[in-house]
């Protein structure tokens, strides 16, 4: 008895740090005062109109949609041939080609991001936009490969060559077999990487221009320079966004399951 | 002529080459089983005519044409998974429907195709089933009527039953054989179960180490095996090797033998079933003299374990107890029950 009170009090106070700073911001986000307070102080939406309307984050978000997206599915185009081969195929240097492959997530990004700015930002011609999307693919690549390539090791695939007999050239039988048969496997990968890229600070502050850059960086660089509730409201949504997608993936992969 | 030949074909898994100069011909219309233990080259012979494994060497031919590299999509043979391999996201009907759709076949054809094919295996009603709603009778059933609606002059089945229970089995390869034989299809079939293989083929080819050690009509395996191999695998538990002596074949321990054979070395062989015993030590030809060891009760019969200095033979005899441990007792290998295979020679295909 005194030993389940004692974890009770472990697992609220666990709770409160979790959540303690989401709630503090959800409060702040509705203050009525530029003041960044708890408890918040009157209530208005002012913050959000203002999280809607600043230019730096509206292109912010933008830019952290596009690069994020085409990101993740260029490393869905990289990384799913990948796993298709990781899985199907013995060869020498398998363990090594699969290293090197999750090797990303061993780099931490600062190191990534800081990579890409004096070796090969200089080399594109400065394009801040293109290192932003080439930053942000290596960063999905090891989610794709690990999450679709975990989604094909449940794959018999002789249900594949079943379909090369049935008269099926190999890339459309690729598609008719091996595609639908991993589609949670997909979707999930999908949206793990793209969070995962729309959060990221780390590459984004290195990489940005005045004119580009992401949202978490955009955020960033208003905290620097002051301090308001916008921020706030501005989490709150990032917040909300995050988890739309894992619901929404939690409910495809739900269906998936039950079939 | 042969509708399937394998000219000196070598394949393998990369550099692991299982098959080495390997021949085979398969005639038109007939069911051919290639039987073996595992890691024999039966399913390396069988992927390799379908195409999912590449020729390094040699040449597959299929009714005469070069198909040593044609892709696996344009062969047309048809084939039969172990593991059924159905289609899991689709429908039995879309299942059967599958081959059909990639030939752009009209609409209407395929739901008459692919009705009268699900009819024929016994499946009609079940058109709207998702595979994992079917047990695995069912699921073979798909999977072969999946491969035959395409009218294929060749199927290919590579241990279609080994998933399935004993009656199912049995069920099932008659099933099999029936279709091929209306339909009148060229059929490979690979399997390690003896019973299954001799019942449902036309020609049996036993094989080992990446060979064909003998291929054959199953009657003719079962009572000519040409080598020890193949004798050993079709129940022959008893070998006495014996040598050609002034033209008259001696075992080592001076034992005379009777065959027409004139090979130099040959191994006389009997199953246990055929062999006779009688009391006491008498001599004689192809007669061998020892001691019981072990008298062990099989229920319709006595099994009783020889001792010679031959070796040790097995005997099984009718179900009274004639013999205790130690008895002295005369091994008898009667003439006609008695096969000579070469010692140790394997033989090729013919």
């Amino acid at each position: 008895m005194k030993k389940s009170r004692l974890l009770l009090v472990l697992t609220v106070l666990t709770y409160i740090f979790l959540v303690g700073p989401m709630l503090i911001m959800v409060g702040t986000s509705f203050s009525s005062t530029a003041a960044v307070s708890f408890p918040p102080t009157g209530f208005s939406l002012q913050w959000y109109e203002k999280a809607f309307t600043l230019p730096s984050f509206q292109r912010g978000f933008v830019t952290s949609l596009t690069v994020s997206l085409i990101g993740t599915v260029l490393a869905m185009l990289l990384g799913i041939p990948a796993a298709y081969a990781i899985n199907k195929y013995r060869f020498r240097g398998k363990a090594l080609v699969n290293g090197f492959f999750l090797s990303p997530t061993l780099v931490p990004a600062l190191v990534l991001g800081f990579a890409l700015l004096r070796s090969f930002i200089p080399r594109i011609g400065g394009s801040v936009y293109l290192g932003l999307v080439v930053g942000y693919t290596l960063i999905a690549l090891p989610y794709i490969i690990r999450t679709t390539g975990s989604a094909m090791s449940n794959f018999d695939f002789s249900i594949e060559e079943a379909a090369r007999s049935l008269g099926t050239p190999a890339v459309p039988a690729f598609f008719l077999t091996v595609i639908p048969n991993i589609r949670s496997g997909l979707i999930s990968a999908f949206i793990l990487a793209f969070i995962n890229s729309f959060n990221d600070v780390s590459i984004g502050v290195f990489i940005s221009s005045p004119g580009t850059m992401t949202l978490p960086t955009a955020m960033q660089s208003l905290i620097i320079g002051r301090m308001d509730p916008t921020i706030a409201a501005a989490s709150v949504l990032l917040m909300l966004m995050t988890i739309l997608l894992m619901t929404l993936s939690e409910k495809l992969l739900g269906i998936k399951l039950r079939r | 002529m042969a509708l399937l030949e394998l000219k000196n074909v070598s394949a393998g898994y990369g550099k692991n080459i299982i098959l080495k100069d390997f021949c085979i011909d398969i005639e038109e219309g007939k069911l051919v089983s290639l039987l073996g233990s595992s890691g024999c080259g039966k399913t390396t012979t069988l992927r390799t005519m379908a195409g999912f494994i590449d020729v390094v060497k040699g040449q597959f031919l299929f009714d005469g044409q070069d198909y040593t590299r044609t892709p696996i999509h344009k062969r047309g043979f048809g084939y039969v998974f172990q593991s059924y391999a159905l289609f899991p996201h689709l429908s039995v009907f879309d299942n059967v429907a599958f081959g059909l759709k990639r030939r752009h076949v009209n609409r209407t054809e395929i739901k008459e195709r692919v009705t009268e094919m699900l009819t024929r295996v016994g499946l009609s009603g079940f058109e709207d089933r998702l595979p994992a709603d079917m047990s695995g009778g069912q699921r073979q059933r798909v999977a072969l009527a999946r491969a035959l609606v395409l009218k294929p002059r060749v199927l290919l089945m590579d241990e279609p039953l080994s998933n399935l229970d004993a009656r199912l089995r049995v069920e099932m390869r008659v099933e099999i054989r029936r279709l091929q034989q209306e339909m009148g299809i060229t059929a490979v079939y690979v399997t390690h179960d003896q019973e299954e293989c001799f019942s449902i083929s036309d020609q049996v080819a036993i094989m080992n180490n990446g060979r064909i050690e003998q291929m054959d009509t199953p009657m003719h395996i079962f009572n000519y095996p040409v080598n020890e191999f193949t004798a050993r695998f079709v129940g022959f538990e008893n070998f006495v090797p014996v040598t050609l002596e002034n033209g008259r074949y001696v075992s080592a321990s001076g034992t005379v033998f009777e065959t027409d054979k004139t090979a130099p070395r040959l191994k006389a062989a009997c199953r246990p079933d055929d062999l006779q015993l009688l009391p006491g030590h008498e001599g004689g030809i192809m007669r061998l003299r020892g001691e019981i060891v072990v008298a062990t009760f099989l229920g319709k019969q006595m099994q009783y374990l020889v001792h010679t200095r031959e070796g040790d033979f097995l005997v099984n005899t009718a179900a009274e107890a004639l013999y205790a441990p130690h008895d002295p007792v005369t091994v008898c290998f009667p003439r006609e029950k008695t096969i000579f295979t070469l010692d140790e020679t394997p033989v090729t295909a013919p």
